[in-house]
């Protein structure tokens, strides 16, 4: 074998070796701004299947992936551009979303710059629905996969919106209650025989 | 008539009381009547069914020609070979659920269609004005839930293939919990726990169609058997207020009683507080009251959906077994296996459950022996963290107590003030014999051999725990 | 001779209390007059706690419906009335919103009836059986709140129930181990699980809502017999009748809270202002999450407990329990100018350590807790 191709074969070697043997702490940088900036207690869960992280032996981590999740891992390990379908077996639909949007590679380079991955992700992606962007949800540090979990200003308005009708039944109701309490006590007052008088 | 006064109030209740059992007598017709009006579901079938297919399940992540929304633009798939656009929509059943031949049929012939545009235009028209809600589900559409209640709805498409590690099979549903399933292995040193996984559907973005619930409530919300119950038990609240009424003004008319002004005046309030009574129940019911009925029928779960759930309360007992195994070991073993010496680490702690089922971790001490502490904060019960700062500490997350990992002693700044207790082990090489132990008051039995160490294994002895409480 | 005289003086004095010939309707009803001056809002807040109490025995029953009081089950169980029941999640927010509304309201009714002195003779009866009553409402939030067995849940009636073993730093020896046998008896067993969760289950839907059945009844009988305390020291001598003027405005004042409430649970989950790892369900093999804190009306016992010693806290509680439990004889002279004074600061306090009681932490400590 000529050495420029034992040099070429080992390059790709060890470019798949380190993808594949990603750092671990490629989420530390980005826990720690969201928990800085947001003030919230968050956990893993946010992106990943598990609250303590991938690694490890319990469900949702690579410890216990069977052989067709590691295909999975692989092939998701790989997806360095944006546009790609991720379906990492360790991360939840959020998770999923940012590699699909962003591209791996976008993923690593952006753990010096937290703050732009909400940029890049968009203001469009409503995982939820519950009114709230993905990724002003992440800036926050409230689950962009639970819809009650959110901004509770922002849930308010959203909310507020959606159920307009009913709340407009209910005022109105309401309102007609006490009308109808009302004349039905005085009523009552009414047709009362004469007393002694109220002073 | 000579007295026109005294000959209106004595038939006042009588025509009241005649009026009552009229409208008792005509209400179920008029109930059903009126039930007829709201079209039981799936009655009117669509003139369109790939179209309507594709606004109820392909909409909410694709569009046509609109850019890509969760899914791809589906304008690009007109080019595609058929068997290929046959695969791509055949496999769109881990998202929406099952997919008969003919519906893929249609859909392919759909997307190859150059006026789908139209056509699902069209078909989002008829969808729009007063549609009938559904009292069941149509096969294939999740069942109507809560109409505007806060936030969670269920869109009508769905969900990224699940980690199989709940099950091996992806249901469709709404944001769904799946708990963890695997149980420690018995007399194994657990990891923590893991709390449930939230797998969601991909939702439609924020600039999507309203939610199909908010437009079924501008529709009347009823179904027909509902709509009956309650057109009769409005005539009887009417019904009855008519008979208080009278009996009120009734019991006025005893001598030195009331005016026949009074009365008149009477008679108003208590028919204006019927009719603004009566209207506040009419509309609590068209906003809270049908939302009642529903409530304790409970969910039309479809069967994915019920299945889904099962699953997990099954992942859930199975938690909880897991824990009564542990709490069952600890009453019948006198041992209980923590690690292998060689596994334990100086400056990152084993979680494990002691004999008192409470946290506990295990290092390995400088002398290359094992150093167990209990994990629970002497402060206020916290589990304390088991990685090892930069000062030789460990920290608890609750009050922010630092314990030394070397003894146990809290720092003079921490809120806790007992050091955490340590634990005694006893270490036994690969046929069982008990090589060393040591007590948590430190004294040492026995003498491990330096060259075996990584191969020996720890345990919690049950006769240190006997005097521990 | 001594008992007999005394049990005469207390039957006579009961008995002074509870005037039967006023027991009927027109005295109870019909006649009743309620003072008008600038305290007179303070008179709709004792309706207003019913009606919550009210709503939540309606939203409670419903909830009941569908909740499994099991370690394995209970979080399932929210989690499905939640989010498959129909209408599930309003009943819940509203279960919620209202058991803060009701906490507040009594609050506030127990201050501003104390401002007014209002539990001078003969309504001291009143008094006493609000202070209880004000104390099982307590207990119904503390008993609640363990019931999703979510991470708060658990991990926060554990530091509380806890808290109080930190009495035994200051007991001789033969009676340290009271507190923490006290607590496991409570607990039910040695550390939070199933007996717990069914002995709160059990207190919260049964024992707690009897209680304040029968309480709740005597406070309201009191109240019609003795009417409207007079409320200030100078009496405009205005007054309105209780039917149907003051009635139809209270019936206004709910009208007002429940559409208030309903918006709130229609529109804010409950669950938004606590971050979501504290709402997953409770790992008793894990680690503690970070940021566990009691709820709210708690919150002016437990920032004391953190910033002064434990003993200073004790002992400040149960001053303050006492003098109101003996404040009809206590505070007998004290004017009502006075009285105002103390439910002012009493009120400021409240709210002061409740809104900002974190930064004042870490103002003391330096860092947060």
């Amino acid at each position: 074998m000529s050495r420029a191709r034992t040099l070429l074969v080992w390059g790709i070697a060890a470019v798949i070796g380190a993808a594949l043997a990603a750092p671990a702490a490629a989420r530390q940088e980005y826990y720690d701004y969201i928990r800085k900036t947001s003030g919230r207690p968050i956990d893993c869960a946010m992106c990943h299947v598990n609250p303590s992280g991938p690694e490890g032996h319990d469900a949702g981590q690579i410890g216990s992936l069977t052989p067709e999740q590691l295909e999975q891992l692989k092939h998701a390990r790989a997806a360095f551009d944006p546009g790609q379908e991720v379906h990492n077996p360790t991360l939840n639909a959020f998770g999923n979303h940012i590699l699909q949007v962003v591209g791996r590679q976008r993923f690593l380079d952006l753990r010096s710059d937290p703050a732009r991955l909400a940029t890049e992700l968009g203001a469009i992606s409503d995982l939820d629905g519950d009114g709230i962007p993905d990724s002003r949800e992440y800036r926050d540090g409230t689950h962009p996969l639970k819809p009650r979990s959110g901004d509770p200003g922002l849930l308010l308005l959203t909310n507020l919106r959606r159920g307009s009708l009913e709340l407009a039944l209910i005022l109105l109701a309401t309102v007609l209650g006490l009308y109808g309490l009302s004349h039905l006590m005085r009523g009552i007052v009414a047709a009362r025989p004469a007393g002694p008088p109220a002073h | 008539m000579q007295h026109r006064g005294p000959a209106r109030r004595r038939n006042g209740p009588r025509r009241s009381r005649q009026l009552v059992w009229v409208l008792l007598g005509t209400t179920p017709l008029i109930a059903w009547h009126l039930a007829g009006l709201t079209a039981p579901a799936g009655a009117a079938p669509s003139p369109d069914p790939a179209a309507q297919l594709f606004v109820d399940q392909c909409s909410a992540c694709h569009t046509i020609g609109g850019g890509k929304l969760v899914g791809l633009d589906l304008a690009e798939v007109a080019t595609w070979p058929d068997e290929n656009l046959r695969k791509g929509v055949k496999s769109m059943e881990d998202y929406v659920g099952a997919l008969s031949d003919e519906q893929v049929q249609q859909l392919v012939e759909f997307l190859k269609d150059p006026k789908n545009k139209e056509r699902v235009a069209a078909a989002e028209a008829r969808a729009a004005p007063a549609a009938p809600a559904p009292a069941t589900p149509a096969p294939g559409e999740k069942p109507a839930v809560k109409p505007a209640t806060p936030p969670t709805k269920k869109p009508p498409a769905a969900k990224p293939p699940a980690p199989t590690g709940a099950g091996g099979v992806p249901t469709p549903g709404a944001p769904s919990i799946t708990p963890a399933p695997t149980a420690p292995p018995i007399g194994a040193a657990p990891a923590e726990q893991p709390a449930p996984v939230v797998t969601a559907p991909t939702a439609p973005p924020l600039n999507a169609t309203p939610l199909p619930s908010i437009e079924r409530q501008h529709a009347l919300p009823f179904g027909r058997l509902e709509i009956a119950v309650l057109i009769l038990g409005f005539v009887v609240l009417i019904a009855a207020f008519i008979i208080v009424t009278d009996t009120v003004i009734g019991s006025a008319r005893a001598p030195g009683g009331v005016s026949a002004d009074a009365l008149l005046t009477a008679r108003r309030h208590l028919l204006k507080g019927m009719f603004g009574v009566v209207g506040a129940a009419i509309l609590m019911s068209l906003g809270v009251f049908d939302k009642l009925l529903r409530f304790y029928q409970g969910p039309r779960a479809t069967p994915d959906e019920q299945t889904e759930f099962l699953d997990r309360t099954l992942q859930r007992s199975r938690l909880t077994e897991a824990q009564q195994a542990l709490e069952l070991e600890r009453l019948r073993q006198d041992y209980i296996f923590v690690a292998r010496l060689g596994d334990l680490k100086p400056s990152q702690g084993l979680y494990f459950i002691d004999y008192a089922l409470r946290p506990a971790m295990a290092f390995r001490g400088a002398d290359g022996l094992p150093w167990l502490l209990s994990a629970k904060c002497t402060h206020l019960g916290c589990t304390v963290k088991a990685s090892v700062n930069a000062q030789g500490q460990l920290g608890c997350p609750c009050h922010f107590s630092l314990f030394d990992v070397r003894t146990g002693v809290p720092t003079p700044q921490s809120v806790a003030k007992a050091p955490l207790p340590v634990l005694g082990w006893v270490l036994m090489d690969d046929q069982g014999a008990v090589v060393a132990s040591r007590t948590e008051a430190g004294e040492m039995n026995g003498k491990p051999d330096p060259a075996k160490l990584d191969s020996y294994r720890v345990f919690i002895a049950k006769r240190f725990a006997e005097d521990l409480v | 001779m001594r008992v007999g005289s005394w049990l005469g003086r207390v039957g006579r004095a009961v008995v002074a209390r509870f005037p039967t010939e006023k027991m009927n309707v027109r005295d109870l009803v019909g006649a009743k007059e309620v003072p008008a001056h600038r305290m007179s809002w303070a008179y709709y807040l004792g309706g207003l706690a019913i009606f919550f109490f009210l709503i939540q025995v309606v939203t409670g029953l419903m909830l009941l419906f569908y909740y499994k009081p099991t370690v394995s089950d209970a979080y399932l169980s929210v989690e499905y009335l939640t989010d498959a029941v129909p209408g599930g999640a309003l009943i819940r927010n509203l279960h919620a919103w209202a058991s803060s509304a009701m906490i507040g309201t009594v609050f506030l009714h127990l201050l501003t009836t104390f401002g007014m002195k209002a539990f001078i003779k003969p309504r001291e009866i009143t008094w006493l059986s609000g202070v209880v009553l004000l104390l099982v409402t307590l207990g119904f939030g503390f008993t609640g709140y363990l019931l999703p067995w979510n991470q708060i849940a658990v991990n926060a009636t554990k530091v509380g129930l806890q808290s109080v073993e930190e009495l035994r730093a200051y007991l001789p020896a033969a009676v340290a181990e009271w507190p923490r046998v006290l607590r496991e008896t409570f607990q039910g067993e040695a550390s939070i699980g199933q007996a717990t969760l069914s002995r709160f289950f059990a207190l919260h839907v049964v024992v707690l809502p009897v209680i304040v059945a029968l309480l709740l009844g005597v406070h309201l009988l009191s109240v019609q017999l003795h009417g409207m305390s007079q409320g200030v020291d100078k009496p405009t001598g205005r007054a309105e009748r209780f039917f149907p003027f003051f009635l139809m405005k209270d019936f206004t004042v709910w009208g007002i809270a429940f559409i208030v409430l309903f918006v709130l649970a229609l529109a804010l989950p409950f669950d938004a202002f606590t971050a979501y790892p504290l709402l997953e369900p409770f790992n008793a093999l894990g680690a503690t999450p970070d940021g566990i804190k009691p709820e709210w009306y708690f919150l002016f016992m437990y920032y004391p407990l953190q910033l002064v010693p434990f003993w200073v806290v004790f002992v400040v509680m149960n001053v303050i329990v006492l003098a109101l439990a003996f404040a009809p004889w206590l505070f007998r002279r004290t004017s009502r100018k006075m009285l105002s004074v103390l439910a002012a600061v009493a009120i400021v306090y409240i709210v002061g350590i409740s809104i900002f009681g974190h930064q004042i932490y870490m103002l003391f400590k330096g860092h947060p807790l």
